[in-house]
């Protein structure tokens, strides 16, 4: 395994990072429907699509860096929503499906292109029962801000067999979404909502993540690593211009120290994630030798992201002083983001007790 | 492979009994230059050194390999970490050819040892302050000073020695570093009793005498050739292979719950599963563990391509002593009274090793003081 960055990975973030750049306001603030856009025009939805789909075909390697640059601007991000649906189509799924209903089958071009994206639910507030034409849901979750022109929604919802990743089109008959008093997050209410396609259950009956829960994983590690790293790019930059006392704040150890550890913790996050990345890419299935497991790389990686964005990105709006607040910074998105993110494939404490029970498989 | 190859050196049956006989010794610090002298003799002291000095010409990754397994199969590494990659390297990198034949081959082969003489009593941290004094007399130098808490020096054959040649300019010039003959009758080494299976040795310099032969990297070039080559024995590797250690430690006695236990059937009575807190952290530690290695490591491959830079170096080491550091206390909380002998023996030692890890080798906030400087300089992106 590599432990730097290769070329090709170095000129994607850069061209990434360029244009994200070049549609950013002032502030740092991206418009959702110009990160697509961004995305669509470098080719990126197509990164880890197979050839026949259109795809680039390169492995989580690839995909991380892209997730992290995206996490460092704490843009809304249609690109992790996208991959897993097309995690989710080409895998075998619970409805026994081995070739795909012909609607579905479609879909795997659109999302190497951008024009189909999905909103990822959370939660487990949603059961399925099998019914005649297929599994029937009910029940409510949370739908952080999906993309502007979602098709589909992913939501997990729990069975007989565990917990799995249910399709379902927004115009669906029964669907509901209404906004929350929570900021960034909408409710979705499913009232006997047909499934387009199940996913096998997230955890096999021995608590082993499915390969498509260990690849989602990453990517949200990888995610949250950049909210975390942008928001401490930011409370550097401000522990250099803001004075106080004739001195750069930063010249205090008491401001500086903290911001070094989570340099050095952010590194080795980093590290992490990329090594979870190459087992997962190299076919490590959770078998084998437990603690290089992709499994285990995933689950740790995320929960130690997940831990490191609440705690960073709060300590940077710490650093910033009351300006830090105002909405108009840039730190507060970061802070807020985390919100979100840190817990969409559950809580850190949750994911860590995963993370040990693995490690003594 | 080259890992199989050292692994299989190390099982070979006279170093295997020797390391044995060290391991299972009553002694608190048993002697173990009859260790490295065998593995001196089959060549794992020197790997990445020239053949020509001794050593066996191969990559610092195969080095690193190297350690790795002797520090799994128990070797005690002071005498390598200090004598062969501190001393030894250091050398290398500015010693004079003579020094180098004289000393590395000797090194590689286990044959002659050294010691660091750096910290004194008033001067930790802050060497530039340190006050140990070198004049010039007939044919090279006398030196008159006292040295502090370094290890092992009492069974060195050398110790390299930081000393004030000059004090003109300022404080960072006119430090000169030396060779001295820890033989010599005029080299005092003492015991300084710690809680540590380590013992400190203090070592009086009184009017030792050192001839240029024995001047390393030139008069007055003392703080140049530090600087250079503390990134060197700063890797990590060596914090990071005893959270390793005391990770797995930790972790023994500790059976799988059930929902993963996987179907093998083993009787699971004799040990109670962990609770949730302590499955917890088994995973944070876990992971935090095996971040250290994945930092210590990129320091190795970029000490491989002739990159290895201050910040990669005190990243690895402040989180991989942190680790180690963490790990101890943890591993030794895990466990109560009821652990067996041999756990309970290894979690006190390395509960009472644990905070020197972050004070030696330049302390954790030496390394977050280099961290910051190059975040706040911009050197990060
Ligand atoms: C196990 C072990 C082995 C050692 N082996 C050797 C050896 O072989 N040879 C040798 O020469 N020396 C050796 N040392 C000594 C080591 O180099 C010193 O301990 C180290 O340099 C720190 O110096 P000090 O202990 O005097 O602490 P001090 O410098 O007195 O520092 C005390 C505390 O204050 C903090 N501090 C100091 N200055 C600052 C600052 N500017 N900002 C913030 N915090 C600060 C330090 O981080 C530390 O926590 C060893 C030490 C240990 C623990």
């Amino acid at each position: 395994m590599r432990l730097e960055l290769d070329d090709v990975q170095r000129d994607l973030l850069l061209a990434l990072r360029a244009g994200l750049g070049r549609v950013a306001a002032a502030d740092g603030r991206l418009d959702p429907a110009e990160v697509h856009s961004c995305l669509a025009e470098l080719d990126l939805f197509a990164l880890e699509l197979p050839d026949d789909a259109g795809g680039l075909a390169f492995g989580l390697d690839h995909a991380a860096p892209v997730c992290e640059e995206l996490g460092q601007w704490a843009a809304a991000d249609p690109y992790r929503a996208g991959a897993l649906f097309a995690d989710l189509l080409r895998a075998p799924r619970a409805d026994g499906a081995q070739h795909q209903p012909r609607d579905l089958d479609e879909l795997l071009p659109l999302l190497a292109t951008g024009k189909l994206t999905a909103g990822l639910a959370a939660g487990t507030g949603v059961v399925a029962t099998p019914g005649t034409g297929g599994w029937r849901l009910h029940g409510d979750c949370a739908l952080p801000d999906p993309p502007p022109e979602a098709a589909f929604h992913l939501v997990p919802v729990r069975h007989g067999g565990g917990t799995a990743l249910a399709v379902v089109a927004v115009d669906s008959p029964g669907l509901g979404c209404a906004p929350t008093g929570r900021d960034g997050v909408r409710r979705l209410r499913l009232a006997g909502v047909t499934a387009h396609a199940l996913s096998t259950p997230l955890h096999d009956a021995d608590g082993l993540p499915s390969p498509l829960l260990v690849r989602a994983r990453i990517r949200q590690a990888a995610y949250l690593l950049g909210l975390a790293a942008g928001a401490h790019r930011l409370a550097v930059a401000r522990a250099v211009t803001r004075r106080q006392f004739d001195r750069s704040i930063g010249d205090n150890q008491a401001v500086a120290f903290p911001l070094a550890e989570q340099f050095a913790r952010l590194e080795a996050a980093r590290l992490l994630v990329h090594e979870a990345g190459w087992h997962s890419d190299s076919g490590g299935d959770g078998g084998g030798d437990s603690s290089g497991s992709a499994a285990l790389g995933a689950t740790q990686s995320l929960a130690c992201t997940a831990e490191l964005a609440l705690q960073v990105t709060a300590h940077a709006v710490h650093v910033h002083g009351a300006a830090g607040i105002a909405t108009s910074s840039a730190v507060q998105r970061h802070y807020r983001a985390a919100a979100v993110e840190a817990t969409r494939w559950g809580a850190p404490a949750a994911l860590w007790r995963e993370a040990g029970a693995l490690r003594l498989r | 492979m080259f890992r199989e190859r050292v692994k299989e050196e190390l099982r070979s049956p006279d170093l295997g009994a020797a390391l044995a006989a060290l391991l299972g010794s009553a002694e608190r610090e048993p002697d173990e230059r009859g260790v490295y002298r065998l593995l001196g003799e089959h060549g794992l002291l020197g790997v990445d050194w020239p053949r020509r000095y001794g050593g066996q010409g191969r990559t610092a990754v195969h080095a690193a390999i190297a350690v790795e397994e002797m520090m799994r199969a128990g070797v005690p590494d002071t005498l390598f970490v200090n004598g062969v990659q501190t001393v030894g390297n250091l050398l290398l990198l500015a010693g004079t050819e003579e020094q180098k034949q004289r000393i590395l081959p000797r090194l590689a082969a286990g044959r002659c040892f050294a010691s660091v003489l750096y910290t004194e009593p008033g001067v930790g941290s802050d060497l530039s302050a340190l006050t140990t004094r070198a004049v010039p007399v007939d044919g090279g130098h006398r030196i008159d000073g006292v040295k502090m808490f370094n290890l092992k020096s009492g069974i060195t054959d050398y110790g390299l020695c930081a000393a004030r040649t000059s004090t003109e300019g300022s404080r960072y010039e006119g430090l000169t570093l030396f060779l001295v003959d820890m033989r010599a009758p005029e080299v005092l080494a003492e015991r300084l009793d710690t809680m540590s299976d380590e013992q400190f040795y203090r070592v009086a310099l009184d009017g030792v005498r050192v001839t240029g032969a024995d001047v390393v990297g030139g008069l007055g070039q003392g703080w140049a050739v530090l600087a250079e080559a503390l990134p060197l024995e700063r890797t990590g590797l060596d914090f990071a292979l005893r959270a390793e250690r005391w990770y797995r430690a930790g972790c023994g006695g500790f059976d799988a719950p059930e929902g993963l236990a996987g179907s093998d059937g083993h009787d699971r009575a004799a040990a109670p599963g962990p609770t949730a807190d302590q499955l917890a952290d088994i995973g944070r530690h876990g992971a935090a563990t095996s971040a250290a290695r994945l930092l210590a490591w990129r320091c190795v491959g970029s000490a491989e391509a002739g990159r290895l830079d201050e910040l990669g170096t005190s990243t690895a080491k402040w989180y991989a002593s942190e680790q180690a550091a963490a790990v101890a206390r943890w591993a030794t909380a895990a466990h109560d009274f009821d652990a067996p002998p041999e756990l309970a023996a290894l979690l006190d030692s390395a509960y009472r090793e644990a905070p020197g890890l972050t004070l030696s080798g330049g302390t954790s906030e030496m390394m977050l003081q280099t961290i910051s400087s190059f975040l706040l300089a911009g050197g990060t992106t």
